[in-house]
């Protein structure tokens, strides 16, 4: 490596980019940037604007009427930190903030422990077996939230479902006409029950290939040496599997997080006070009812929220290397 | 290298156990055949689980309405019909939607992938000023909430009179579709050896030639897998077209999902429901499960490769 390399940037240097000794593949001065400029652009029009309107909107009082809003959405008075005193100081978002962390531990535990439990049955089974449960697993991991939590609806449904049926048909059991919504822990139970029956196949079908590519020598000499298959699993599968089971699972926690069809679609689009979660609470406040500013409060705190997972998840890409 | 000299090392000592071992070890393997048979059970059970749901979706969508509505659920469809597929296909809003949700999904994959292509090529393939920051915006922007950016995209949308209109539906989209796609990309190029390109550089190809020649090909079947999960992504979107499309006649087919479920007069149509449900999906579940082992590869390429 030469200093030029590993000094300045190429750019705008432009008699040593000019010569010919210098420009080796991998360093070439303009084209790099022509080849992301288009994507900057867009990405500076959807996101980075956005991003910035929401926390000029959190920082700014609501007008009266949305259209004064909507029209004139620079020239609203400045507010200082007066939403966020609101919305924190609000009973209700802290009970949605304990709802949305208690509805998120769960999903993320019950969908890595039934993913986890899966992958390793599909390496103990015959062949037959496992095609028949992957290829399953492969067409719910395809059926789309809405689809899928619309199907549950009707399983679920207090009349006709047959889930009620089904449960009945246990002796002791009286299920018959059974709302399984009119109780919000109820029907957030029967939420949960969509979304890590959608979580699952990822989960289970990742680790799978990643147990898979345990040398079956390390395994073997776990077991020539004594190990029960518990030990081999705890000493030897888990070790190996632990950053890929740490991406799972941040991912797992910023999907569950924002689940939001499932409990939108299971309410047939009102969800009552008992069923809303941060995301919920946030649109219904700043879309719904058209509290714009308010709603973009609550949509900077989530952000800000899952901002330390995020670190956690990029610095584990970075140190994985494949961010490099 | 390492994986053949572990195999080398282990053919001894099983080759040692056989002569001697013989019965305990047939006595062993029958005990695991038997263990072998209940995993099996367990598997089909688990299958018929997770099946349940989508098994329960297309037989209600076959069912005659007198065969839905019995008080004992049937579990099969003893009358099978297409009523419920003629009835939705027959309304002309499903028909419109459907055909907006494949506009919008098709222009707003298409518009990603090739931007989205350039971006990756850049930093997959180069070093320069600037990569790291742009790196790392890009994952960050992937894990935004993109629930959270509803409430300025429609106001943004609004100002310039986009709302209610395909093309700030479009341009909405990209909010999750650009960042998916390049990152992706970058890990299907990133997989070409680079000694490739230099070598063909060597041989007197130009930058031009050697993208032509050598990248576009090998990185092809990662292109077509970048576009078809861009493009279930974009399928099921909802909470963007739900806040952005307030037109009957501009909404997606997810949205008409959850019009003919909240209407009054459809409430109770399951099977109608149903087959809505099965044609909305059927196009993202044929081409996932088409591609899923390439999807998941640059899914998770990099955790494994870890």
């Amino acid at each position: 490596m030469t200093a030029t390399d590993t000094g300045a940037p190429a750019l705008g240097s432009g008699p040593a980019r000019r010569s010919r000794r210098r420009r080796r593949p991998g360093r070439s001065g303009r084209l790099p940037y022509l080849l992301i400029l288009p994507a900057v652009l867009v990405l500076l029009v959807v996101v980075v604007w956005p991003l910035f309107k929401i926390v000029q909107l959190s920082l700014q009082k609501q007008e009266s009427g949305k259209f004064a809003l909507f029209h004139s959405g620079a020239s609203s008075p400045f507010a200082g930190l007066a939403n966020f005193r609101t919305v924190l100081s609000d009973s209700t978002f802290w009970a949605v903030v304990g709802r949305t962390a208690a509805f998120t531990a769960i999903n993320v535990v019950l969908s890595l422990l039934i993913g986890i439990g899966i992958a390793v049955l599909l390496n103990r089974v015959s062949k037959w077996a496992r095609l028949t449960l992957i290829a399953v697993l492969l067409f719910v991991w395809a059926v789309p939230t809405t689809v899928s939590t619309q199907v549950f609806y009707w399983l679920f449904s207090n009349q006709l479902g047959a889930v009620n049926y089904l449960l009945d048909l246990i002796p002791g059991v009286h299920m018959q006409g059974h709302d399984w919504f009119a109780d919000p822990h109820q029907g957030l139970a029967v939420i949960t029950a969509v979304v890590v029956w959608g979580a699952v196949p990822l989960l289970a079908i990742s680790l799978h290939a990643g147990i898979g590519q345990i040398p079956k020598e390390i395994i073997e000499a776990a077991r020539c040496d004594g190990a029960t298959p518990w030990q081999t699993f705890r000493q030897v599968t888990l070790p190996v599997l632990a950053p890929l089971l740490v991406i799972l699972t941040t991912l797992s926690v910023i999907w569950d997080f924002g689940v939001f069809n499932q409990i939108w679609f299971m309410r047939t689009g009102h969800p009552e006070p008992g069923y809303q979660t941060v995301g919920i609470y946030m649109y219904s406040t700043g879309v719904g009812s058209s509290h714009y500013n308010v709603g973009a409060t609550i949509g900077v705190l989530m952000m800000l929220g899952l901002v330390g997972i995020m670190i956690f998840y990029i610095r584990q890409l970075f140190r994985i290397g494949d961010a490099e | 290298m390492s994986t053949t000299t572990d195999h080398v090392a282990t053919v001894p000592a099983t080759a040692a156990v056989r002569p001697t071992d013989q019965s305990a070890r047939r006595r062993r393997k029958g005990h695991r055949s038997y263990a072998t048979g209940a995993w099996n059970a367990l598997a089909l059970a688990l299958a018929a689980v997770f099946g349940f749901p989508i098994f329960w979706m297309l037989i209600t969508s076959f069912k005659t309405s007198a065969d839905i509505n019995q008080l004992v659920p049937q579990f099969w469809p003893h009358h099978p019909t297409l009523g419920s597929f003629r009835e939705v296909l027959g309304d002309p809003i499903f028909r419109q939607d459907l055909a907006n949700t494949f506009v919008i999904t098709l222009v707003a994959v298409a518009i990603s992938v090739v931007i989205g292509f350039f971006g990756a090529m850049a930093i997959a393939r180069f070093r320069f000023a600037g990569r790291r920051v742009f790196v790392f915006a890009v994952l960050i922007v992937q894990m935004i909430p993109l629930l959270a950016l509803t409430i300025p995209m429609s106001l943004l949308l609004d100002r310039f009179h986009l709302k209610n209109s395909l093309v700030g539906i479009i341009i909405a989209y990209l909010m999750f579709t650009m960042p998916y796609t390049i990152w992706t990309l970058r890990t299907f190029i990133a997989n070409i050896p680079k000694e490739l390109d230099e070598a063909a550089m060597v041989d007197g190809c130009t930058r031009f030639q050697t993208f032509y020649r050598i990248i576009l090909p090998l990185v092809g079947p990662g292109l077509i897998a970048t576009s078809v999960y861009g493009w279930i992504l974009a399928w099921n979107e909802f909470v963007l077209a739900n806040t952005l499309l307030l037109d009957n006649s501009k909404q997606t087919s997810m949205i008409y999902l959850l019009v003919f479920q909240s209407s009054p007069t459809h409430g109770a149509d399951y099977g109608g429901l149903m087959a809505a449900a099965v044609l909305t999906s059927l196009p993202v579940v044929v081409l996932f499960v088409l591609f899923q082992s390439r999807i998941s590869a640059g899914l998770t390429s990099g955790a494994v490769k870890g």
